[in-house]
């Protein structure tokens, strides 16, 4: 069976497979966060249903001993127990049922809201936080970026934006120089006389191209380096701040 | 004088140099949108005298969002900033009402239109 093609990104550096793996573990620390917090909220769930499940056992058990022995013989078989009435009894099941009820019926919006509003979402996110490190921009985050991960969503579908500006600024800047140098070479290769204003003209279009290319790098702020307009600089890599 | 403008754009970085320029032109940003759908909703609150917009957005692009704008307010004023420099996007801007179609990294022609504008308002 041949091997599946990955698409390489052209953003991928050499260490390629490093960085996919650490991809690989991002999304598997971010999956087990999220089933961590699920069997925390499933336990505490489970420990409030168990706790009141017990009472209500207990509380039933006792109405029952009332009902076979009478109450005087109840109070004398349960130690420090007081001599309730089997109607009293009965009272606290029902609360303690309806309490139960009301635990398991709140516990379920919980884990439902929860699920659709953070799980899903940021499932969705990490999943398309994936696709853009790989080279595709056209997938967006959120179509509707409200709710809780609504504005990481929205922050991504800008980030996104911004990198796509300005690979096809790249692009056309690119295309337009590479015009501008055939022009000159034509030029240059021409029989006799070289028209002085015809590549003066050329080389003003890519004095402006380099110009733009350079005011759109500045706009950016990079870690440990920034560029001076000329060239790449390094900002004390390596010296405590 | 200066004009009231909506910066429509989804690149926060882009938008960022249009409102600079504008801004040293004397022009006042009444507000953002990042989206077409954001534009049309911002339009209709702000009413201002320019929206500039860009075309490739998410969930609406510019012409959609300039029909609907012009669809409801026939005197809107709406600028075409963008690096898609299609002749088809041009007729289909002009065709819709805009003002202009200019390309976003021209800063010259950007800032001589608006001027042209303003003296004209």
């Amino acid at each position: 069976m041949a091997p599946e093609k990955r698409k390489v990104s052209p953003f991928s550096s050499g260490s390629d497979a490093a960085s996919f793996s650490g991809k690989r573990l991002s999304t598997r620390n971010s999956q087990g966060l999220l089933r961590r917090l699920l069997i925390f909220f499933c336990l505490l769930g489970l420990i409030a249903v168990g706790v009141n499940v017990k009472i209500l056992l207990d509380t039933n058990a006792e109405i029952h001993r009332h009902m076979e022995t009478g109450p005087k013989e109840a109070a004398k078989q349960t130690i420090g127990a007081a001599p309730d009435s089997v109607a009293t009894l009965q009272a606290v099941r029902t609360r303690i049922a309806v309490l139960l009820g009301t635990i398991v019926v709140c516990f379920g919006f919980i884990l439902y809201f929860f699920v659709k509003r953070v799980v899903l979402p940021l499932n969705r996110v990490t999943k398309i936080t994936q696709d853009m490190s790989r080279g595709n921009l056209s997938v967006s985050a959120l179509r509707n970026p409200h709710g809780d991960v609504g504005e990481l969503g929205a922050a991504l579908n800008d980030l996104a934006a911004n990198f796509q500006e300005v690979l096809l600024l790249l692009g056309t800047t690119v295309g337009k120089s590479s015009i501008a140098v055939e022009s000159i070479e034509k030029a240059l290769e021409k029989d006799g006389e070289v028209s002085r204003d015809e590549v003066r003209k050329h080389l003003e279009d890519l004095r402006k191209d380099l110009l733009l290319l350079r005011s759109l790098v500045q706009d950016f702020d990079f870690y440990q380096t920034h560029f001076d307009g000329q060239k790449v600089v390094s900002d004390n890599i390596g010296r405590e701040s | 004088m200066g004009m009231r403008v909506l910066v429509v754009d989804d690149s926060g970085f882009m938008r960022k140099r249009i409102i600079e320029e504008l801004r040293e032109q004397g022009h006042s940003i009444v507000g953002e949108a990042r989206s077409g759908a954001e534009a049309v909703e911002m339009y209709r609150t702000l009413r201002p005298d320019l929206v500039t917009m860009d075309i490739t957005m998410r969930d609406k692009d510019g012409i959609t969002a300039a029909k609907e704008i012009l669809g409801e307010d026939p005197e809107a004023s709406i600028l075409f900033l963008t690096i898609l420099q299609e002749e088809k996007y041009r007729i289909e801007a002009e065709k819709l009402g805009a003002k202009g179609f200019i390309n976003k990294t021209d800063h010259q022609s950007i800032s001589k239109f608006i001027q042209e504008m303003d003296r004209k308002s």
